[in-house]
């Protein structure tokens, strides 16, 4: 081995490793394939995570609106925890069938993402989602659509949901599990670096050779090949440190450009119902007003007015009514019979003479039914005594 | 096993970055595809770890009806709304389905909703928000037209395990009083009001 060959593998490997440029004798070939498989496979987990996270964020800068779903309305085709991309459509491509990215008319702020499922008259769109058993009760106008949903990348919004609802477990138990998958992929450090190594050794070894063979004069030959694995080196480590970076970089804003955009409340709903029915009545005005004398018992020398009411409003009162001066003579509560009658015997203190006597039915406020006919009847009233006939 | 060689420790290296930028593009579009191609929508709602469910007590058969009112009728009748969703919620009353309710008996007629606990007798109305509303049964309709404006926010807890919640119920009390000087042109007048309670998760 030259001593140059010998400053090379120093100069690559750092302070951390012995000198030796050979390989170490208790590496195993089985060791060293189950860390490239690891690390390859970590490397492969981060970099299609991050290649989600990109489909999840990157159209944003299209001007489309990537969105956390966070209710399963929308079950089994989009899942909560997904993010779907939607893509401003002009309205007269958007069909009834499409994903729909719109204002909630129910929820002032919220967006909803539901299947355009009607076309109503007035350009309104009835929407629903897909586990939903019925339509949304609020269809959306044009205005309200923000867009079509054009990309689905699945999953990768559950952090936003978990953080949304307060799940701090999981959340943490995802952010480990990256930082772990993170560690993983250095693993085969170790056989990348021999790798560069045993090409240096290789290359400056050939180096040498030929400068030995050729002109006899080593060290001016080997000094260029030196500085040109010196550079291949830095820039090796230059290219590592970078991409180390950028995939940081990545992980760390992916995250957060995912963040801010809208979580999408795709809402459930149940709906339950009932009805009133309220029918004002009629007025009806008694029919068949008759008038009888009394002869016999107690109320001899009264009259008995009988009237038919059919009715099928009931009213509050039957009421007797003087025809001329519609003063209320005498009541009676409606029995629900149709013919009814009452007992009429004059009160007033004085009253001379022939009156006629209507029966009206009185259902509250104005709704008043007096009988179109009324019945004639001769009174004599004298101090609060008196007597009636019929005339 | 053979040692390996360096190059295939860099080549796995080279050869495993793009296959996962592939396969997460692959993923993406066929997400995509799954969800977007499909023109119909779902029925079944098996799917769902989350659920909203209302139901009421009315058999069906409508809250009131109401007839042969005059000037001054008033009636009371009570519902129950029970939500066994898992989901928390917000319960939302409006009007659907009004029919003639502008007419002189609508605008006669006035509606107190109140919601509370106990029975229509004994009815206890909730500390807050008890009154759910009070107007003319005409203004309902135009006030309380949709979730959006519903009224009453009454919010269900649901179950975080997913199942079906116990019922949480929630009883609702209607008075309807017809004013003393609804005109009697007003005669067989009908008006008809639906009422709708909708659960949305929140």
């Amino acid at each position: 081995m030259s001593a140059t060959a010998q400053h090379v593998a120093s100069s690559l490997q750092g302070s951390t490793r012995a000198s030796s440029p050979t390989l170490p004798a208790a590496r195993t070939g089985v060791e060293d394939w189950s860390r490239i498989v690891v690390a390859t496979v970590a490397r492969g987990v981060i970099v299609a995570l991050l290649g989600l996270a990109f489909w999840a964020a990157a159209p944003a800068v299209l001007g489309w609106h990537p969105t956390t779903v966070v209710t399963g309305s929308m079950e089994p085709r989009i899942r909560v925890g997904d993010v779907v991309v939607s893509r401003p459509v002009p309205m007269d491509l958007v069909q009834t069938g499409h994903v729909l990215l719109a204002d909630d008319p129910d929820q002032p702020g919220h967006l909803r993402l539901h299947r355009y499922a009607e076309a109503l008259a007035g350009g309104l769109m009835v929407t629903k989602g897909d586990a939903n058993a019925a339509v949304d009760s609020t269809p959306i106008g044009a205005s309200a659509v923000h867009g079509v949903g054009f990309l689905r990348v699945p999953s990768i919004g559950m952090p936003v949901v978990w953080a949304r609802e307060g799940r701090w477990v999981p959340l943490a138990m995802v952010a480990l599990g990256v930082l772990v998958l993170l560690a993983l992929t250095t693993v085969d450090r170790e056989q990348r670096r021999i790798c560069a190594q045993v090409e240096a050794e290789a290359a400056a070894a050939a180096g040498a050779g030929e400068s030995r063979v050729g002109t006899g004069l080593p060290a001016l030959v080997a000094w260029p090949s030196r500085r040109s694995i010196r550079h291949r080196a830095r820039r090796l480590r230059r290219l590592r440190t970078a991409s180390s970076a950028l995939a940081l970089a990545m992980l760390v804003t992916a995250p957060l450009a995912t963040l801010p955009t809208e979580a999408a409340a795709a809402p459930f709903f149940a709906r339950t119902a009932t009805s009133a029915s309220l029918t004002a009545g009629t007025v009806t005005p008694p029919t068949g007003v008759t008038c009888t004398d009394i002869t016999t018992g107690a109320d001899s020398g009264a009259v008995r007015i009988t009237w038919t009411y059919t009715g099928a409003t009931p009213p509050n009162v039957f009421s007797l009514v003087n025809a001329s001066t519609g003063t209320v003579v005498g009541t009676a509560t409606p029995t629900g019979a149709t013919t009814q009658s009452l007992v009429y015997r004059p009160s007033a203190l004085l009253q001379l003479g022939v009156q006629t006597l209507l029966v009206r039915a009185d259902y509250g406020g104005s709704w008043m039914g007096p009988s179109a006919t009324g019945v004639r009847v001769n009174g004599l009233s004298l101090l609060g005594g008196g007597s009636a006939r019929c005339a | 096993m053979r040692t390996a060689t360096p190059r295939a420790a860099r080549l796995a290296a080279v050869i495993g970055v793009p296959l996962a930028l592939v396969a997460s593009g692959l993923v993406v579009s066929n997400a995509s595809y799954s969800a977007f191609s499909a023109q119909t929508s779902n029925p079944t709602s098996n799917w769902t770890t989350g659920s909203v469910k209302l139901t009421d007590n009315d058999a069906d058969v409508a809250l009131f009806s109401a007839v042969n009112l005059k000037p001054g009728s008033t009636g009371t009748n009570c519902i129950t709304v029970t939500s066994t969703g898992s989901l928390p919620s917000t319960v939302k009353l409006y009007g659907t389905g009004a029919v003639n309710v502008s007419s002189d008996l609508g605008l006669k007629t006035t509606l107190k909703i109140e919601q509370g606990t106990g029975t229509c007798q004994a009815f206890v109305a909730a500390g807050t928000g008890g009154t759910v509303y009070d107007g003319t049964l005409a203004a309902f309709q135009t006030a309380r037209s949709s979730y959006a404006n519903g009224a009453d926010a009454w919010v269900t807890t649901g179950n975080p395990t997913g199942a079906d919640a116990t019922a949480e119920n929630r009883l609702y009390k209607f008075t309807y009083t017809v004013a003393p000087d609804l005109l009697n042109a007003s005669q067989g007048l009908n008006v008809k009001q639906g009422f709708t309670w909708e659960a949305q998760n929140n």
